[in-house]
């Protein structure tokens, strides 16, 4: 899972899906009807995401014979926490290097403690993803913990992290990916 | 609790009709926003831009279901609003009128300015921009870098606006800029196409495509004198009061268009998946969400200097547009974004209103600031 996590951080989202879905055929273990792949199996249906496109994703349909494996929804969920990690990273630099009122916007109390209370949060959810069984239940309150800290760090980023030629993309397309790997 | 009156009841019900109408071409406009010439002339964008027009400036008179209606009030517009952003905020942002433009117009211009300003929208066909934010400064008024410089022709605007709804394509517009150093400097100017010396971009959003916000780069676009707002009013009545009763007007505008997209999002749950767990939760959060809503819009119109009923409603509508989003994703099962295309636009649509009008950081500093000043704090 580390491994997973380590790999998004450094390298982005692609890289860490890639690796997270090295051990299985994506196409035959994935809840839903299309599924999140960074490689294309050859044949495959495309889903087309111009947004996904940019982070490397791709979208594929998936096959009629499925055996859902939650083990490998955590395994992306690891990946989605490692882009997250990274993004709140690049949001941080942003804000250190932005003023208001003649200082840089790190130096503002509700900024501070949002950086704080996003540091906790992934903390925590690193150490519920160690935790949580190969279930569903787990498998979806990791994901939906993930996509709620991926959306304060998007807030981190203004205006800015709205628009699609920015990084901030990768919280909106690692929710996408999560989208495919929860069962309901 | 608020009544609506008969004509406001009137206006909602027939919002939810035309709602249908944006939430037909919600994928076209989203798919290609520029492309809006075989929507113009709908049942609902006109009625999106004739509820914003001032009676004496519409071409022709608001009637609904007997009911006549003559200057709209921020209630009426709210009102309207959720009900149309029930069937797509972003075609709702995709409506060519007056609307934000129009509500600094209404307050600062004079009777020349407003007519000029309404007659060259009157086609239907013709969009306006309110050009405030700047690339560094966010919504930060007070650190405005764009310029009104004096020349011997008039006036000349120097610099950048960013995130400008419209921007690009907007025939008439209203730009913010500093004649001067001090707070009283900032006037708005009243500007029409072609606009010399001005580049003008759209920018690619994730979502709330139809808005089309846009960047604007000014290097000298001449101003005539007589198209600076507010000539008319004293000196501490030109400029940021203006804006300010607008923002108030806009961040309540802002909360309807996401409390109209969470009721969207969950319409298509309860079409999908009646029985989704949750359901009763959600329905108990959008109701209270309507009733604050309305009630920052009736406190617009009634105590226009109270700030904080529209940030609450700003607050309130866009946390729970983005809860609501998350929680429809989730109930209409795996890869239901990839699947449903109205519901992925939905989702990134709901959470662009954050970024409009002020952050939930400003709101929440809005609310804390007028509850201290209650206390004596």
């Amino acid at each position: 899972m580390l491994e997973y996590e380590r790999l998004a951080h450094a390298e982005g989202l692609a890289a860490g899906l890639r690796a997270a879905l090295s051990g299985a055929d994506a196409r035959e273990t994935a809840p839903g009807p299309v599924v999140a792949v960074v490689d294309v199996p050859e044949g495959a249906r495309v889903v087309a995401n111009a947004l996904a496109e940019r982070e490397g994703v791709a979208f594929v349909v998936t096959g009629s014979r499925r055996d859902y494996r939650p083990d490998v929804a955590l395994a992306v969920a690891a990946a989605r926490l490692g882009s997250t990690r990274r993004l709140l990273d690049r949001a941080v630099e942003h804000l250190a290097g932005r003023e208001a009122g003649g200082e840089p916007l790190t130096r503002k109390q509700l900024v501070a403690g949002a950086i704080g209370d996003l540091v906790t949060a992934t903390t925590r959810t690193r150490h519920e993803l160690a935790a949580a069984r190969p279930v569903a239940a787990d498998v979806a309150a990791v994901h939906d913990r993930i996509a709620a800290i991926d959306w304060e760090v998007a807030k981190l980023f203004g205006a800015n992290g709205y628009l699609t030629e920015h990084p901030a993309r990768a919280g909106y397309v690692s929710t996408l990916v999560g989208n495919t790997w929860v069962a309901s | 609790m608020i009544d609506l009156d008969a004509r406001t009841r009137v206006l909602r019900e027939v919002g939810l009709e035309c709602a249908k109408e944006l939430a037909d071409m919600a994928l076209a406009v989203d798919a290609d926003p520029d492309d809006m010439a075989p929507h113009l002339g709908s049942q609902a964008l006109d009625l999106i831009r004739l509820v914003c027009t001032p009676a004496r400036f519409r071409d022709r008179p608001l009637r609904l279901d007997g009911q006549e209606y003559g200057d709209t009030t921020c209630l009426q517009r709210v009102v309207g609003t959720a009900a149309l952003a029930r069937g797509d905020a972003g075609a709702v942002l995709a409506a060519p009128g007056p609307a934000l433009a129009g509500i600094v117009v209404d307050v600062l211009g004079g009777p020349e300015q407003q007519e000029r300003f309404h007659r060259a929208l009157a086609d239907g066909r013709t969009w306006s921009f309110f050009a405030m934010t700047e690339p560094r400064g966010g919504n930060d008024a007070t650190g405005m870098l764009t310029r009104l410089d004096r020349t011997p022709d008039g006036r000349a605007l120097h610099g950048a606006k960013r995130y400008i709804g419209n921007g690009a394509r907007g025939d008439v517009g209203v730009v913010f800029a500093r004649t001067g150093p001090s707070p009283l400097s900032i006037r708005a100017a009243l500007v029409e196409a072609p606009l010399a010396d001005c580049a003008r971009r759209p920018l690619d959003t994730i979502g709330l495509k139809g808005a089309r916000l846009s960047e604007l780069t000014f290097a000298g676009t001449p101003v005539a004198e007589e198209s600076l707002l507010g000539n008319h009013l004293p000196a501490s009545r030109r400029g940021m009061w203006g804006a300010i009763r607008t923002f108030l007007s806009m961040r309540v505008q802002v909360a309807a268009m996401a409390v109209g997209t969470a009721q969207a999002l969950f319409d298509r749950v309860r079409e999908h998946r009646p029985d989704a767990p949750g359901v009763d939760e959600v329905r108990l959060s959008l109701d209270a969400a309507h009733t604050v809503l309305y009630e920052a819009a009736a406190a617009v119109d009634h105590e226009p200097e109270r700030a904080d009923p529209a940030s609450v409603a700003k607050l309130v509508g866009t946390a729970l547009g983005v809860r609501v989003a998350r929680w429809a994703a989730r109930s209409l099962g795996p890869a239901s974004l990839l699947t449903d295309p109205l519901l992925d636009k939905r989702v990134r649509d709901v959470h662009g209103f954050e970024f409009m009008e002020g952050t939930t950081n400003i709101q929440l500093l809005q609310v804390a600031q007028a509850r201290l000043r209650a206390t004596g704090g």
